[in-house]
């Protein structure tokens, strides 16, 4: 089992996107996947058409008196599961805050999906906070999609120094791996051609070769409330994504 | 998008409501559009489908509550392991090859449900169905799928029902209600409205129960054993009873043999086939002498033909073990020897078959299946003199046999000492096998309980025998395949002195083995071994 968490320090950068359809491409390559919706604003859950409800909140998934299966839904991709979104998880900082080994407790929590998924997706809201630290302890692969602007990229390196221990408060040892995509990429605009050229020499091997571009398709699985390949399979935003499944899946063949 | 005339449940609350069984199939006779009009679901295109049923021969899949369903059609090409109590999918496969053994099994979903559940055997089609199906989709307020129902039109295939007698196809629909995962309270509604609005009737019978072709049952292995005799039977129906149900599973086999799928089938023919031949050397006053002339070297001469053949299986099954034996070979430096095994096995294979597909073997089958089916009534051969014993009951038969096989047992291993040569244990355990198979042929005259640690402590002596004997072959085979691989120019000496040194890792364990001998037997031998064997041949009383 691998987990990835779609993450960013920004919002509206399209986490939400990838991780529904990164989830989706690997439910429909025949892998099983668990989408866990931790942001409370629960776009995924939205997308997946299901209520954004957890029996017991995030306080009975942080205590472990419901386990992540229990509280699995399927939804309509075959193959593909969710854990809902609660409007709860806003306390769920808190709620770490006041468990011993807080950093661990969402490893622990996943770790026993390994004998039903293949694929664990975290869809993260956007913060640094102890939920971050969590998420970082529990992942293989941490997937961050960047705007191609200045401030991006500046977003990139304050991430990269957190998540190697530069900063005081980040993770002592690295166990994942991190890979950036470009989203919302509008390749007519010359300051997004000159980043995407950039910041893979700043920084080799860190970025992914897909890009996601800005399409209005991509707005559009907020009204078919489904991921794009099951409403637009032939657009560039969903080759995009399908492309980005196969670079990941070219990288860990084997879960 | 339709809503479901249920209410949808509380999804991440999926909690049941309703305790007690639910059915997940049932008989309709309305047709798709109408059934979805009365659950308020949506019914997609129909479709059609071949069908086919993949599990292990021995039903491992099936005792796991598993069922894989494999649908080939034009619109369609789709692998779904389910659950056989409700037909929930714990994962689909879109197009792509269908894997047949373990080794096979690509990382994912494949090797985590399967790997751990088909361990030597292979997956082969187990049942198969022609399918009209169409899915309708029952969604809640949101347009999110709460349950599925399965709406099919089965057709008959040409090889349904081979081997046995089976009820033709019902010309209706089956419907079959899949539920989603945390929706587990619709599902239940909406089972008890299919029944009490929509007119279907649940049906207890899994599909595969009415698509198993081959004359399969699901969950009973073809293989194993299933032989009840009742006390006071003649000694000759029973042995005639005996020999035909081994015949059986050797025909169900027989098949399977051609293409290899794995190398169980092979085995379980085997191991009837001996049976046979055990059943036939106690069978003196029973049977005709003639036919016992006939009969046991005619089997001993088809058991002949296979003991290469398997001796090579056992090699190929065991040789990733003899490489982690031998830790300090280099990578690669078996692979001549695994590839001379390979084309032994190639040549032994085709040797086998060319005989299984010979007139002079169908003849013997046929011949074989007269003299079996000669036992009742006005069939019963007259008498020739030879059969003292034949209207004697079967339990005083069985126990007298029982008895001597045991006794011989005890005597030829009380006199295995240090210095006995190997030929001694190998007769010993041919003995074991002979006691052994009584037990197991006459087994349903006694009771289970006692019978089971009277072979308990069997199989224990059975197996440091067996292990005994294994590694004496295996060593010589060894050293036979190294003077071959020693002729082939290209093999290096890497490769040879491998060869020598996992044949001296067998020449080690079989010293253990011996070594382990006497403590084996005397468990085998000990006074309360002893009295219980004596202790359920007199009390008899059928299983316990």
């Amino acid at each position: 089992m691998k987990v990835l968490a779609t993450y960013s320090i920004k919002g509206g950068v399209g986490k939400t996107s990838a991780a529904v359809n990164l989830a989706a491409s690997a439910a429909l390559a025949g892998w099983n996947v668990l989408v866990w919706d931790l942001d409370p604003q629960g776009a995924a859950t939205y997308l997946f058409r299901t209520k954004a409800k957890v029996k017991g909140g995030s306080r009975a998934l942080v205590s472990q008196r419901r386990s992540l299966l229990d509280a699995a839904v399927a939804t309509n991709v075959a193959n593909l599961d969710l854990v809902p979104a609660d409007f709860r998880y806003r306390h769920l900082d808190l709620q770490l805050h006041d468990t011993k080994g807080s950093t661990r407790v969402l490893a622990e929590l996943i770790q026993p999906l390994a004998g039903s998924y293949d694929w664990v997706v975290l869809d993260c809201a956007p913060s640094i906070s102890l939920v971050t630290e969590g998420v970082l302890e529990a992942v293989d692969i941490l997937l961050v999609p960047v705007i191609p602007s200045a401030l991006s990229v500046r977003t990139v390196d304050q991430l990269l120094a957190f998540v190697d221990g530069a900063h005081p408060d980040g993770p002592q040892l690295r166990r994942f791996e991190v890979v950036v995509f470009f989203s919302m990429v509008d390749g007519r605009r010359r300051l997004h051609r000159e980043v995407l050229a950039e910041l893979p020499e700043r920084h080799p091997g860190l970025v992914a070769l897909a890009s996601v571009p800005m399409a209005s398709i991509v707005e559009r699985m907020g009204v078919e409330r489904a991921p794009i390949g099951s409403f637009a399979s032939g657009t560039k935003a969903a080759l995009a994504y399908a492309q980005l499944w196969e670079e990941l899946q070219g990288r860990w063949p084997d879960p | 998008m339709g809503r479901a005339h249920t209410q949808p449940a509380d999804p991440p609350e999926g909690a049941s409501t309703k305790p007690g069984p639910v059915a997940f199939t049932f008989i309709a006779t309305a047709s798709a559009a109408k059934l979805a009009a009365r659950v308020g679901g949506r019914a997609g295109r129909p479709f059609e489908v071949e069908r086919t049923w993949l599990d292990t021969f021995d039903w491992r899949l099936w005792n796991q509550g598993l069922a894989l369903e494999v649908d080939r059609g034009p619109a369609l090409n789709s692998a779904t392991l389910r659950s056989t109590g409700d037909h929930r999918v714990h994962w689909v496969q879109r197009d792509g090859e269908v894997p047949v053994c373990a080794e096979d099994l690509p990382p994912g979903p494949w090797r985590r449900s399967l790997a751990g559940v088909l361990g030597i055997r292979a997956l082969v089609p187990v049942g198969s169905e022609q399918v009209q199906k169409t899915e309708i989709v029952c969604a809640d307020g949101e347009g999110k799928t709460v349950a599925t129902l399965m709406w099919e039109r089965v057709g008959s295939r040409p090889d349904q029902g081979q081997g046995r007698e089976r009820p033709a196809p019902r010309p209706v629909a089956r419907v079959r209600l899949i539920p989603a995962r945390g929706y587990d309270r619709t599902a239940r509604e909406l089972a008890a409205l299919l029944v009490e609005h929509a007119g279907l009737v649940p049906e207890t019978a899994h599909p595969l129960e009415q698509a198993a072709t081959h004359g399969l049952r699901p969950g009973q292995d073809p293989g194993k054993l299933r032989l009840v005799l009742a006390p006071g039977m003649r000694a000759d129906d029973a042995l005639r009873h005996m020999l035909s149900t081994l015949f059986a599973v050797m025909g169900a086999n027989e098949p399977w043999l051609a293409s290899a799928p794995d190398t169980e089938f092979l085995h379980d023919y085997r191991v009837a086939l001996r049976r046979s031949r055990s059943v036939l050397k106690q069978a003196r006053g029973i049977l005709p002498q003639e036919a016992l002339d006939e009969w046991r070297p005619a089997l001993r001469d088809l058991q002949v033909r296979t003991n290469a053949h398997r001796d090579l299986d056992v090699f190929l099954l065991e040789f990733d073990g003899y490489r982690a034996a031998v830790p300090q070979v280099g990578e690669g430096d078996l692979e001549p020897l695994r590839n001379l095994l390979l084309r032994h096995r190639r040549v032994e294979h085709a040797a086998l078959m060319s005989y299984l597909d010979s007139e002079e073997h169908r003849s013997l089958l046929a011949r074989y299946r007269a003299f079996l089916s000669s036992r009742a009534g006005q069939d019963r051969p007259v008498s020739d003199g030879s059969t003292p014993d034949e209207t004697r009951p079967v339990d005083a038969v069985a126990a007298g046999r029982i008895r001597r096989a045991h006794r011989r047992l005890l005597r030829s291993g009380a006199a295995i000492g240090d210095a006995s040569p190997a030929e001694a244990l190998h007769e010993l355990r041919i003995s074991g096998k002979e006691l052994r198979y009584l037990l197991e042929l006459y087994g349903s005259l006694y009771d289970r309980a006692v019978l089971g640690g009277v072979v308990r402590e069997l199989k224990a002596l059975q197996d440091n025998l067996g292990e005994f004997q294994d590694c004496e072959i295996h060593a010589q085979r060894l050293h036979e395949y190294a003077s071959e691989l020693r002729a082939t120019a290209d093999v290096p000496t890497s490769s040879l002195m491998a060869v020598a040194l996992v044949a001296q890792v067998f020449i080690d364990r079989q010293a253990q083995a011996r070594a382990a001998f006497a403590g084996r037997f005397t468990a085998f031998a000990s006074r309360h071994n002893v009295r219980l064997l004596d202790r359920m041949l007199t009390k008899g009383g059928g299983p316990g």
